[in-house]
């Protein structure tokens, strides 16, 4: 029987403790971190600034060293310099030296990877079309505008056609467009079986696209598993969006739900559970009254941040995320 | 770690390094200073040749420094600060390899520097004399052994680098270096003196020191000295050594630095 594949990424207890300043001042950056992500997942590695989600990266593409605990890529100690030739990376706020055009940056960057040849212009040349930039060619990365160096930060994280891409804040300086595109080429690299891992304070990236989900809090992983587990499906409130009413029938509505009120187009009806959304439908369909939309909320992943967070400091969140 | 990749680095070092205002201005300069030393020279009586010779190889000694000090400060730091290092040393590539390229690139730019100066140099004294014997091997030798002097201010440069702001690494490196050369003026008069109090420190000093006189036949080139091809070797070897040690100083102290 074959020996199983190992995972694209394994994090076993790792840590990392700075000294700063004279006083040699010890901070944790990271404590602890246990980690697995399998292959042709798209893991989002979330938390506000400060959490130690750059430090994770840092320590994983070999710029940092852990002061506790191991890391593998496909297996392999993250020690070994040819374990990164696996990965794929994106730094945040990447920048690139400004002299060379973005054809240069990419066959540099290329030929450190083990390409070259035509192999290597064929790839870069294609990367370029991909990420947008086939139009600045002739530019040298001092006229690029940041969103320009974002799409070459991506573009050099995928020259050598890494199994495995960690990106550090990759929509990060993109306009709304930009922030689209990167979710879909995120989503396509899923699709040719590439295993994503990025970091995000964004909550909302993350739910567009990824599989798994790890909550980073003052160096510590509060939650993670899938997406759905995280986030608390219960039914919070139902919104009822229905025609004009008269103003007692409004009132009696607010009554009813705690808070009801005019809208330009209608009225907006919110109430706290299946329920009572029902028998409140249910009374406006006699009453005459023609109802648009019922629909349900439930926690975002925002909402469950905010709530780990709170848990994690004892009812004080923003100091949490403010850590 | 193939070797191709130090090699990938260095190339792209000696790009960076010619696109450099700096080296073009230092480089421009000292040409000027080479091409007028045949006026300077019509100052004085009998002795053109010797100026022409000593302009030439003073101002490749001067301006070699500088750039090797200059472009050596900023070719780690830099990389640092702008985090332009973060995608290649996220590869496949052990500092130590990023480092000796970055090495390789910043020597390859001296070499350069000096070959376009002792051309300079050598046009100028077949200019005033009309003739090639004025360069031989004591011209050649010396500008071969100012490449090694620049290697080894180029690499004190690195070390510093690794682990210090670019002022304080060029304060350093100049330091030592100056004290490399004032250190050649006293030593023979310390180490031959009987009531020379720590005399220990002054043998430390002597063996940690780069020995900046060893490595200059700026004399032999003016006067026209004999140069043998056995001492040549000999002070090629230490200059070569003295910056290889440098150099792998150098990678110790950046491996084990965290890149943040």
């Amino acid at each position: 029987m074959a020996p199983p594949r190992p995972d694209a990424l394994s994090v076993h207890d790792l840590g990392k403790t700075y000294r700063l300043g004279l006083r040699q001042r010890v901070v944790h950056a990271l404590s602890g971190l246990e980690l697995r992500v399998e292959e042709n997942a798209v893991y989002g590695f979330v938390g506000p600034n400060g959490a130690g989600k750059s430090t994770t990266i840092k320590i994983l593409v070999g710029l940092v060293a852990p002061t506790a605990g191991t890391a593998r890529i496909f297996g392999r100690p993250i020690t070994e310099p040819g374990a990164r030739a696996a990965i794929g990376y994106l730094p945040e706020n990447p920048s690139f030296q400004d002299f060379l055009r973005p054809m240069e940056v990419l066959r540099y960057l290329g030929r450190l990877s083990g390409m070259s040849g035509a192999e290597l212009d064929r790839r870069a040349e294609s990367l370029l079309e991909r990420v947008g930039l086939s139009h600045a060619r002739d530019l040298t990365v001092r006229k690029f505008s940041k969103g320009m160096v974002q799409r070459l930060g991506l573009a050099q994280a995928l020259i050598h056609d890494p199994p495995l891409l960690i990106l550090d804040e990759p929509m990060s300086g993109l306009d709304p467009i930009g922030r689209r595109d990167v979710r879909d080429l995120i989503l396509e690299l899923k699709r040719q079986g590439k295993t994503i891992f990025f970091s995000t304070h964004i909550l909302s990236d993350v739910e567009s696209a990824c599989d798994r989900v790890g909550m980073l809090l003052r160096g510590r992983l509060v939650k993670e598993g899938a997406l759905h587990t995280l986030l608390d499906g219960t039914i919070r409130s139902v919104e009822i969006r229905c025609g004009e009413l008269p103003t007692a029938a409004l009132g009696a509505m607010a009554a009813l739900s705690g808070k009801a009120e005019r809208l330009p187009d209608g009225c907006s009806i919110v109430l706290p559970d299946v329920d009572r959304a029902n028998a409140a439908a249910a009374r406006l369909l006699a009453a005459g009254v023609r109802i648009v939309s019922m629909q349900p909320s439930r926690e975002t992943l925002e909402e469950t941040f905010v709530r780990l967070a709170a848990e994690v400091e004892g009812g004080k969140p923003r100091e949490a995320l403010l850590a | 770690m193939t070797m191709n990749r130090p090699l990938v680095v260095a190339g792209n070092t000696l790009r960076e390094a010619l696109r450099e205002r700096l080296f073009y201005n230092l480089v421009v300069f000292a040409l000027l200073l080479i091409l007028g030393s045949l006026t300077i020279s019509r100052l004085t009586l009998g002795e053109q040749y010797r100026i022409i010779a000593n302009i030439g190889t003073s101002a490749t000694q001067v301006f070699g420094t500088l750039i090797a000090v200059f472009l050596g400060v900023g070719i780690v730091s830099r990389e640092i600060d702008r985090r332009t290092c973060y995608p290649v040393l996220a590869r496949p590539v052990s500092r130590a390899g990023f480092l000796a390229g970055k090495y390789l690139g910043l020597l390859a730019t001296l070499v350069l520097n000096v070959a376009l100066m002792a051309a300079a140099t050598a046009l100028m004294l077949l200019v005033y004399r009309g003739g090639s014997h004025s360069v031989g091997v004591a011209f050649i030798a010396a500008f071969g052994l100012m490449t090694l002097q620049l290697a080894i201010v180029a690499a004190l440069a690195v070390l510093f680098s690794t682990f210090s702001s670019p002022t304080l690494s060029s304060i350093c490196a100049l330091a030592i270096v100056g004290a490399g050369w004032l250190f050649g003026e006293v030593r023979v008069f310390w180490l031959q003196a009987h009531d020379v109090g720590m005399k220990w420190m002054v043998q430390v000093l002597d063996f940690v020191l780069p020995n900046m006189g060893l490595l200059d036949l700026k004399e032999a080139v003016t006067y026209g000295d004999p140069v043998t091809l056995a001492s040549v070797a000999g002070r090629s070897l230490y200059g070569a050594c003295y910056a290889a040690t440098l150099v792998a100083l150098a990678a110790l102290t950046f491996s084990r630095r965290d890149i943040r």
